[in-house]
């Protein structure tokens, strides 16, 4: 078989075990779809100010003013790449790594290559159906609009799914065991969500520039001016596809220098 | 087959190349030296047992000849090939069981079974391997609704999904109940009976006995000993063992003057070791012999027809017994 053909063969394989383990389909599904029906229903009808802040007398100062759930569908399907990516991937490599499955493959033919892009190419797939369901939703339910720039759209989705599936493998080497693996996914994931303004937009100057340091907040962003949550020329945003692409270059250094294919020796 | 690779510097032995062939390995994880040095080859068809206690170097060892470390010295040739400097040419040709039987999560044991064939260039027929190894019944169950034994089996027949010449397994029976080891044994012997090469490690001495051909006996990371097991009871442990329940006010010291004994233990059990069984079960057999306890044999207790000797058992050494000789400790310990 060839290495393409092999790659796919896996990518196969952990669609199949992704969607039958229905606590991970859950988690990478569940969590964005439900609190787009909670907040989609409390905040319905109300407005938000993009990137800018309501003044007094309830001007958005500053940013665009959008109905709310045109900018909170985009989060929450930017919330979906993340969980399908970065955490269910996360959770199941440390998972893999400790019962000993990726040392067992090391010790067949399969290259390290053809292992990743199987792994990758399904939390992609994955990632790409959790944006799709969170729009259909959004629209019928809240009636968000569609991706105003479908293929920026879809630019920004697969870009930021591999640079979080690479974050995903590098955060691997600082998991000691498959235990610890949820809380390390949910503490480095979670609160960065809250400063980078994936459920309110606010204004807090020192949560902001924190936000803006991490990848989370400029996924965010893209998602937002893909979706036409904010204006833009065409959809694009160079600037926040560059941060992603950065940190992207990052994880797959660390990833090359630390990734371990076995639990530590105890 | 015709090969590619270089020709290795491997040792020949009457001729004919060694399937393994490892010189003067070492690794060291931090300051614990893990393996100390080892040298030794294996040959085409035998089956080669490393026999020791945990922590010995077994699996390391392993470990490196399957190219999944590296050791910080030492040569290791595999089926011809450096193991060090192509590791997927010998992947390729080599089947591996590892000591924690991992699959991938929500399989089924038929998709087990295929996701592993698809990773060879060359792979035997999925459902012919179900079959030879009894799993026909479990082919489409998910693999974590596997007994212990029936997960060892799966895991024996993954390794030996690519038809390979040479296959390692670690520990193939440890935690099984006996009723599944022995199914396992007779695995391994038919493996070993379509001429494959069958490295294996283990410390139940009875499994090394009955299953292989040479075995190392490895201790701290060092080959204490290596040959026939029976040539190492021989060596190591000769001699027969007799064998009976302790009767009250025996007499240890006149037995010890027996001719032909040469230790006695006694505890619960009186323990013999001679290389002369007739001549001391001949003594033991005397009822006006000196260690006899008063009363004699056909004492009030005993009975008509019942003599003092009872649980009487004659067996030989064992690879055990080479082990504590050998290491002064238990191989369980």
């Amino acid at each position: 078989m060839s290495d393409l053909a092999v790659s796919l063969r896996q990518v196969r394989a952990e669609q199949r075990g992704f969607w039958r383990n229905r606590v991970a389909a859950l988690f990478g599904f569940g969590f964005p779809i439900m609190f787009l029906l909670i907040f989609g229903t409390i905040f319905k009808g109300q407005s938000t100010c993009v990137d800018g802040t309501f003044s007094a007398r309830g001007q958005c100062v500053g940013g665009a003013e959008v109905p709310y759930n045109n900018f909170f569908v985009p989060a929450m399907a930017a919330w979906g790449v993340l969980t399908t990516c970065f955490s269910n991937l996360t959770i199941s490599v440390v998972n893999r790594r400790d019962n000993g499955l990726l040392k067992r493959l090391r010790g067949t033919p399969l290259p390290s290559a053809a292992f990743v892009a199987g792994i990758l190419g399904s939390a992609l797939i994955s990632a790409v159906i959790v944006v799709a369901l969170t729009a259909v939703v959004g629209h019928l339910l809240y009636q968000a609009p569609w991706p105003a720039h479908p293929l920026p759209a879809l630019v920004t989705v697969l870009l930021a799914g591999v640079v979080f599936c690479v974050i995903g493998l590098a955060i691997t080497a600082v998991i000691p065991n498959a235990d610890a693996a949820p809380a390390v996914v949910n503490f480095t994931s979670l609160p960065i969500l809250f400063i980078s303004g994936f459920f309110f937009n606010f204004n807090n100057a020192v949560f902001g520039d924190i936000a803006k340091v991490f990848p989370i907040y400029w996924f965010k962003e893209s998602m937002l001016t893909a979706f036409g949550a904010k204006p833009s020329s065409g959809g694009w945003n160079g600037e926040d596809l560059l941060v992603l692409l950065i940190w992207g270059v990052l994880g797959l250094a660390v990833t090359l220098r630390f990734f371990r294919w076995e639990s530590r020796r105890v | 087959m015709i090969s590619t690779e270089p020709m290795p510097a491997a040792t020949r032995l009457g001729g004919e190349m060694a399937d393994i062939d490892v010189t003067g390995l070492v690794k060291r994880y931090g300051d614990v030296v893990a393996v100390d040095g080892l040298t030794f080859a294996v040959q085409k068809g035998e089956v080669f047992g490393m026999l020791g206690p945990n922590g010995a170097g077994k699996t390391t060892t392993l470990e490196i000849i399957e190219g999944l470390r590296t050791p910080d010295a030492g040569t290791v040739t595999v089926l011809g090939t450096d193991v060090l400097a192509h590791p997927g040419t010998v992947k390729e040709r080599i089947g591996v069981q590892l000591q924690a039987t991992a699959l991938p999560p929500f399989t089924k044991v038929r998709e087990a079974v295929q996701l592993f064939a698809a990773l060879y260039q060359r792979s035997r027929p999925v459902e012919e391997v179900i079959e030879e190894f009894n799993l026909g019944e479990k082919a489409d169950a998910y693999t974590d609704k596997l007994s212990g034994g029936q997960m060892q089996r799966l895991s024996i027949a993954l390794a030996l999904i690519n038809d390979p010449d040479l296959v390692f397994l670690d520990e193939p029976t440890t935690g099984l109940d006996p009723q599944a080891r022995l199914n396992i044994w007779s695995v391994i012997e038919g493996i070993k009976g379509r001429g494959k090469t069958v490295v294996l490690t283990t410390h139940y001495m009875e499994e090394a006995e009955r299953l292989c051909d040479r075995v190392a006996v490895i201790e701290r990371g060092r080959i204490v000993a290596l040959d026939t097991p029976r040539r190492l009871i021989s060596q190591y442990a000769p001699g027969t063992t007799v064998e009976f329940a302790n009767v009250p006010g025996l007499d240890v010291e006149s037995l010890r003057k027996v001719p032909g004994v040469e230790r006695v233990v006694a505890d619960g059990r009186v323990s013999i070791t001679t290389r002369k069984p007739e001549i001391v079960l001949h003594a033991l057999l005397d009822p006006s012999a000196p260690w006899v306890p008063s009363g004699g044999a056909d004492g009030d207790a005993g009975g008509e027809g019942e003599g003092v000797i009872r649980d009487l058992m004659v067996r030989h050494g064992t690879l055990e017994d080479v082990f504590l000789r050998l290491t002064g400790r238990s191989l369980r310990e």
